[in-house]
């Protein structure tokens, strides 16, 4: 009988090797092909028709060797589910379950002890990079069939890299059935034949004007008619509505959808959940910590602290300050009301019980979209409830939570 | 040092931009780390099973300096047995904000430094629930 002795993390380890090696190979296929038409400006005779016969059939190899790795990755990763089926099975009926990581359950010869949160954490930075990797490999692939970097090239590679990092992390989380797709050769010269006319408009950074465009018009909001800051009613119609519908395996994000708001009204015309949720992958690991990516719970996932938003919206182009909140509340929200009505973005963290009135408690991100002229009412984006609400300044005093705004230091609208 | 510039130094410190917006502060309390007096902000995350101790922040009552004591820290420092406790479901949400604010008002009228009167008590056990109050806030002095 054959022994076999074999961990979670070996299993993982071997995921990304085949990652890896099919990404090296789809690269040196479009290495040679790139290389073989360079030749042929200046070389056309017998001898480069045959070597074009021999790239072929390399060609046809590796497409060989690119499916059989492509089986095999889906065989690990099976595998891989089974025995995380098996240690938690094992880990609930001796251990704890703390914050997502498991104790209790030791096998006799490691390798293949569970990952701690720590090494969960360092795995999946080294996810990152090789996400880099293979977003520059593609970005060689798409450059090789005559598409330019730029605004177009952009905007798809970035949502093959969010693909990517939220399989890592859905990975990461037990959760095998999630997958990026891994591109060949006719999905790039899909992508560049489609791309090759267009040229993506898309805004890519945020907005920083002198003073703000907009004044007070009235508008029916929520059923009542007032004279408010812009727009809220088309401004909410532009932002991320409900929290948790991105491709990466989190609910809590209230915090995250709220930066991405921001960032929309400052005019980053691609904005989005993934986008911001990305930008934090790649934030600090006090950030990475107050995401609890590993929570057993989807809902606890994604949260950030005011400290967090900060830096997720300065990596993102958006420098804020984190402005406190005063004794007298009613001093906050005349500061608020000020920087709403001057063109800022604003984030604030309010307490759900006085907020929802449902029977839940803790505290939620919202972002403040308009206010009335007199400064008595304010109109916010809720992504927990998936509205868009008002709110009187005396009820928003006593919602706040004590913890600080976020607010753009810059006029973005 | 009164209780207004207490919640300044609070909410004006490093600490309090730290604490994820899923957790919700308590009602202040005093307490005392290291035999110095405190004012003690408590955060806890709601979990399935109630509300998990996370953190403190606590303002010295005279200088006014911060010690920040995580969930593993307090249950060592203050015998707790437990971080995860349950709480009373809000049934009526006007009393439940009214006794909040009227324990705020009770804990900051006069010297803040002083043992809680019956009825200061009384609310608090209201808000937060005996076992927290019995097992943790009774435990803090």
């Amino acid at each position: 009988m054959g022994y076999v002795n074999t961990g979670l993390s070996v299993l993982l380890e071997a995921l990304t090797n085949i990652q890896k090696a099919l990404n090296s190979i789809e690269s040196t296929k479009v290495s040679m092909s790139r290389k073989y038409q360079l030749l042929g400006n200046a070389w056309h005779d017998r001898k480069y028709r045959e070597l074009g016969d021999v790239i072929q059939e390399c060609g046809r190899s590796m497409d060989h060797a690119l499916r059989n790795l492509t089986r095999a990755a889906k065989t690990v990763s099976a595998l891989a589910h089974i025995l995380r089926e098996y240690e938690e099975t094992s880990l609930r009926h001796t251990g704890v379950e703390r914050g997502g990581e498991s104790t209790g359950f030791s096998w006799p010869n490691p390798p293949g002890r569970p990952l701690n949160t720590s090494e969960k954490h360092q795995f999946l930075k080294n996810e990152m990079r090789s996400v880099n990797e293979i977003i520059e490999n593609y970005a060689q692939a798409l450059e090789s069939r005559g598409m330019e970097r730029g605004p177009a090239m952009d905007a798809f590679l970035r949502r093959q890299r969010f693909m990517m990092e939220a399989e890592a992390l859905h990975t990461l989380n037990g959760d095998f059935s999630y997958h990026a797709p891994v591109l060949t050769g006719d999905d790039f010269d899909a992508v560049a034949r489609q791309y090759r006319a267009n040229t993506a408009n898309a805004e890519l950074t945020p907005r920083s004007l002198a003073v703000t465009e907009y004044g007070f018009t009235t508008q029916v909001v929520n059923g009542t008619e007032m004279r408010v800051y812009d727009d809220p009613v088309g401004t909410a119609s532009r932002l991320i509505q409900k929290q948790g519908n991105s491709h990466f395996p989190m609910e809590g994000t209230c915090g995250l959808c709220q930066c991405a708001n921001l960032l929309i009204m400052a005019g980053v015309g691609d904005a989005s959940e993934d986008s911001v949720i990305s930008a934090a992958l790649h934030a600090s690991d006090s950030v990475l910590e107050d995401m609890e990516l590993f929570n057993p719970s989807q809902d606890e996932r994604g949260g950030t602290t005011t400290d967090g938003r900060q830096e997720i919206l300065f990596r993102c182009g958006l420098p804020t300050q984190c402005v406190p909140v005063s004794y007298d509340r009613s001093e906050t929200t005349r500061t608020l009301s000020e920087a709403i009505r001057t063109g800022h973005g604003v984030i604030v963290s309010v307490d759900v019980a006085r907020l929802w009135r449902n029977g839940q408690r803790g505290g939620h991100a919202i972002s403040l979209i308009s206010v009335s002229e007199d400064g008595g009412t304010f109109i916010y984006s809720d992504t927990g409830m998936g509205c868009v609400g008002t709110i009187s300044a005396e009820d928003l005093a006593r919602a706040l939570t004590g913890r600080p705004a976020n607010i753009t230091t810059d006029v973005i609208r | 040092m009164e209780y207004s510039q207490i919640r300044t130094i609070l909410y004006q410190s490093e600490a309090i931009r730290r604490i994820p917006d899923r957790w919700t502060e308590s009602p202040p309390c005093r307490c005392i780390i290291d035999g110095e007096a405190y004012v003690a902000f408590l955060y806890l995350n709601p979990v399935d099973a109630g509300m998990e101790l996370k953190r403190m922040i606590a303002v010295h009552g005279s200088r006014g300096e911060i010690r920040v004591l995580e969930g593993a820290e307090l249950k060592e420092q203050y015998g707790l047995e437990k971080l995860v406790f349950s709480v009373p479901a809000i049934e009526d949400y006007d009393a439940y904000f009214h006794d909040r604010d009227e324990y705020e008002k009770l804990f900051a009228a006069g010297p803040v430094f002083r043992e809680a009167g019956p009825e200061e008590s009384g609310l608090l056990r209201k808000i937060v629930g005996e076992e927290l109050q019995d097992q943790v806030f009774s435990r803090l002095m």
